[in-house]
């Protein structure tokens, strides 16, 4: 092809070399700006926005009550929590802004708990948790526009627990690339149901009876520990034959302190141990030194008395013994036996 | 029928510079038309980013103002905003619970370009679930502040 120089011909011809480089050139013109566009576009807010936003979520969390509200109202939304998710406004995991603690009920009413002989830790969300419980619970926490994961954990937690809770975040969090993680330290006040002395037990008398009643003020405890276990110690035993038989639950007693409709636990339905190994009923009690755990959990609870945490029930649980002694005719109530335990703990909320 | 090639005899010199006029015509007209598409979308991406950034802020200090409101009497938190972004103000508000794209139901405070139209929105995590939000405010004061007691949270003009 001829190639005509622009500036030199005279022949008023334009040569298609010339058309060819300026439809090149302004095409490669067009890809570099689509192209610098296309580079700035990541920079968007989305990603600006994760770490302020995960610093106000964990502070709400750290520093307020929460809120439910329906007909009534109040601060106190983990007892509206398995009613009615819908009606729980905000999570917030504060006792109270008189006691700047943290509520261990509140944390454990939809979160994950572990415990071990070092404290508990909290995640969430679990891999079992319910769509509907999710949902509900990111919206309370303010999340709605993120995918996030929080764990809160003892300061001083045991290396094995550390470890587990570590890979839990790693399965949970994993290498995202776009994601953030803010740090709150608080205290936590952790109530337990403690232990009895087994000298200062009441119930009925001939035939020996212990036995214990829960009131309504507890029943928020129950649930959010997933059940009732206590501990029995300083037995008064009468001679080496002494032995609990079976254990009764039941909502109304007699003028003995008997339950007028006992029913009967079966093996399955509960858990016992003597001295820290399990064992089953009979349990043979040979010394006034055995520590006798029983734990009850919350679905025996449902089965046997469906409606135990509804109105303002009281349900009592009556153990069936031989040469044990009580201390006097009357109701052992657990409020005698609460015992709170207050330690640091670190929340650890990642957003993506 | 001629050759399109081979053929450079007895073509006029002022269509030859009238056919250059025009081609150099679109092709700066093509090169302005672009450049002006990345400045604007560069100037939206800029207001954008900017606004995030001012309305988290902006958020933060709502939730301290919720989480520090005293039980009687007033708390009242004033902060410094940029007056203008990319030089264009803008305005400052809570949002209708219908406008919010990214949460259903659940107002966020918007923040919304004077001229461009570039809106961010930014969530209040819940406060609003808690306390009444609300006010308009303009960036011309460079200032804000948020009033709030047990009930309300309020932007004013700073």
């Amino acid at each position: 092809m001829k190639v005509i120089p622009i500036t030199n011909s005279e022949k008023a011809n334009i040569s298609i070399d010339f058309l060819a480089a300026v439809a090149i050139l302004l095409l490669a013109f067009l890809f570099a700006i689509t192209t610098i566009n296309n580079m700035m576009t990541p920079y968007s807010g989305y990603t600006k926005e994760l770490y302020p936003t995960a610093d106000r979520a964990i502070s709400l969390l750290m520093e307020d009550e929460g809120y439910w509200y329906n007909i009534s109202e109040g601060t106190d939304w983990e007892s509206e929590w398995n009613k009615n998710y819908s009606n729980v406004k905000k999570i917030g995991f504060l006792k109270n802004k008189e006691n700047h603690v943290l509520d261990a009920n509140k944390m454990s009413i939809f979160m994950e708990s572990h415990s071990d002989s070092t404290g508990t830790w909290w995640e969430y969300p679990p891999s079992s948790s319910q769509n509907s419980e999710v949902e509900n619970a990111t919206r309370a926490m303010g999340l709605e526009r993120y995918y996030y994961y929080i764990q809160i954990r003892p300061l001083d937690m045991s290396i094995d627990e550390k470890a587990d809770a570590d890979q839990n975040a790693i399965e949970m969090v994993g290498d995202r690339g776009d994601s953030v993680s803010v740090v709150r330290y608080g205290r936590v006040d952790l109530l337990d149901f403690g232990d009895f002395d087994g000298a200062n037990i009441l119930g009925h008398q001939i035939p020996t009876k212990p036995l214990f009643g829960v009131d309504k003020e507890f029943f928020q405890l129950i649930k959010s520990n997933g059940g009732l276990r206590f501990t029995i110690f300083n037995w008064s035993v009468l001679d080496e034959n002494a032995e609990i038989q079976f254990i009764n639950i039941g909502e109304d007693l007699n003028s003995q302190y008997e339950i007028t409709i006992p029913r009967k636990l079966k093996d399955d339905q509960f858990n016992i141990s003597k001295n820290n190994v399990s064992s089953e009923l009979k349990l043979s009690i040979t010394n006034s030194n055995d520590s006798v755990t029983i734990e009850i959990p919350i679905e025996t609870l449902y089965e046997e008395i469906p409606n135990w945490d509804i109105g303002d029930n009281i349900f009592y649980i009556q153990f069936n013994v031989k040469n044990l002694n009580v201390s006097d005719t009357g109701i052992t109530w657990f409020n005698s036996s609460i015992s709170g335990e207050n330690y640091p703990v670190k929340a650890i909320l990642w957003v993506w | 029928m001629r050759e399109l090639l081979d053929d450079n005899e007895g073509q006029a010199i002022p269509v030859e510079y009238i056919i250059i006029f025009t081609i150099s015509l679109l092709f700066f007209g093509v090169i302005l038309l672009a450049f002006n598409m990345v400045i604007d979308q560069s100037s939206s991406q800029a207001i954008q980013i900017e606004m995030t950034d001012v309305g988290n802020e902006i958020s933060s200090v709502i939730t301290k103002s919720y989480l520090t409101s005293p039980t009687t009497g007033i708390n009242s938190l004033t902060m410094d905003i940029p007056t203008h972004i990319a030089g264009i103000g803008y305005f400052i508000e809570i949002s209708d619970e219908s406008d919010n794209p990214f949460e259903t139901n659940v107002s966020a405070l918007k923040l919304t370009s004077m001229r461009k139209s570039v809106s961010v929105f930014i969530p209040l995590n819940s406060v609003e679930q808690l306390i009444e939000v609300n006010g308009t405010v303009s960036s011309a004061s460079g200032k804000l502040r948020i009033t709030s007691n047990t009930t309300t949270i309020l932007l004013n003009q700073g």
